[in-house]
């Protein structure tokens, strides 16, 4: 070992170094223009926006969130969508978070979508019961696996910006006892498919 | 063994391994609140026992730096806090002096890492919290026989 090696070394240290802080600093496009498509109101639903809790605007910092109560014919659901644009560490594996905040998943299904797919959760939770659907949307494609999520989003930082559309995540929760028939109630609300 | 090397390529394997460092400021969140994490600090303090073989007089080994570069490069960048675990684990396993030891320090480094927590997330938290001890207990069990090992002479 020289010290010349080490000096090289060294030198690809800084550049690494020059690269994270150039990315730091680098805008990417959001999707906020995706977002800003959920109407309050359609012909079969309407939507109240619900406030973030405090621990929530922290828990979510720079992220976007839009986070509803929604009645759909007349299935009321909570919807929330999160941009991770601005902190990508905001957006969790909902089955994940479910488990964290001490549900159980008692059952995890896959359900076809207008343009792709999404995942379904029944929960419980001592007598609670509950079921969320979300998927990961792009734009153009939704699916509902996490990984792909983190490998999608991490390309198009490393490519900054050039690897795609950001994903946003999309996730409702049934707040009735009886769940919603999920297929249907998307067929209602046609603004969630093209987030 | 590693070769010997200069002061300045071990002051920048010592470097690598604050930078890396520095990256994982979310382990003590996840740590203190994620149900399935809260064994991590007890498994890194095992995990860590491993630097007890440390030696000042051999050099860091390239390989393992290059990775825990590009491993930091690809979590800065891409926002991926398992990527900057990766890079803290071959800083880590950089120094190590045999190769058994890296190997085996590489594996049981996701006792600490949430990345397990949400790979086995089908468990109990209890039961993976003690899958992530058991897992860096073995390594401190093989760091410390090692050590025993050569004390001893038999390395």
């Amino acid at each position: 070992m020289k010290t010349r090696e080490a000096f090289f070394w060294w030198c690809g240290a800084g550049v690494i170094a020059a690269v994270v802080v150039a990315s730091q600093l680098w805008p990417l496009p959001d999707a906020s223009a995706r977002v800003a498509r959920l109407s309050p109101a359609g012909v079969w639903h309407r939507s109240a926006v619900v406030e973030l809790a405090p621990w929530e605007k922290d828990f979510f910092g720079r992220a976007a969130v839009v986070k509803q109560v929604a009645v759909v014919r007349n299935e009321r659901v909570a919807l929330t969508v999160v941009d991770g644009s601005r902190n990508r560490q905001a957006v969790h594996d909902p089955a994940f978070c479910f488990r964290g905040a001490g549900w159980t998943v008692d059952a995890t299904t896959d359900v076809a979508i207008r343009n792709g797919s999404a995942r379904l959760l029944r929960l419980h939770k001592g007598t609670a019961t509950a079921e969320a659907l979300f998927w990961f949307s792009d734009g153009e494609t939704a699916y509902a696996v996490p990984w792909r999520y983190w490998m999608a989003t991490t390309w198009r930082r490393l490519t900054f910006g050039l690897g795609g559309a950001e994903p946003v995540l999309v996730e409702l929760i049934s707040l009735e006892a009886n769940p919603p028939q999920w297929t249907a109630l998307l067929e209602h609300w046609p603004d969630l498919a093209r987030l | 063994m590693s070769p010997k090397a200069p002061p300045s390529f071990r002051w920048f394997g010592l470097c690598t391994l604050i930078w890396t460092a520095a990256w994982c400021g979310d382990l003590l969140g996840a740590w203190r609140h994620a149900p399935y994490d809260q064994a991590g600090p007890g498994a890194a303090a095992l995990w860590l026992v491993a630097l007890l073989l440390l030696r000042r007089d051999v050099a860091p080994r390239r390989a393992w730096l290059a990775a825990a570069w590009a491993g930091s490069l690809i979590g800065a960048v891409g926002t991926l806090h398992v990527a900057h675990h990766v890079a803290l684990m071959c800083a880590v396993c950089a120094w190590l002096p045999w190769r058994r030891q890296r190997i085996l320090a590489a594996i049981t480094a996701v006792s600490w890492m949430p990345a397990l927590g949400w790979a086995l997330a089908v468990w109990s938290p209890a039961t993976l919290n003690g899958v992530r001890l058991a897992l860096a207990t073995v390594m401190m069990a093989a760091v410390l026989l090692r050590r025993t090992e050569r004390q001893e002479g038999w390395a």
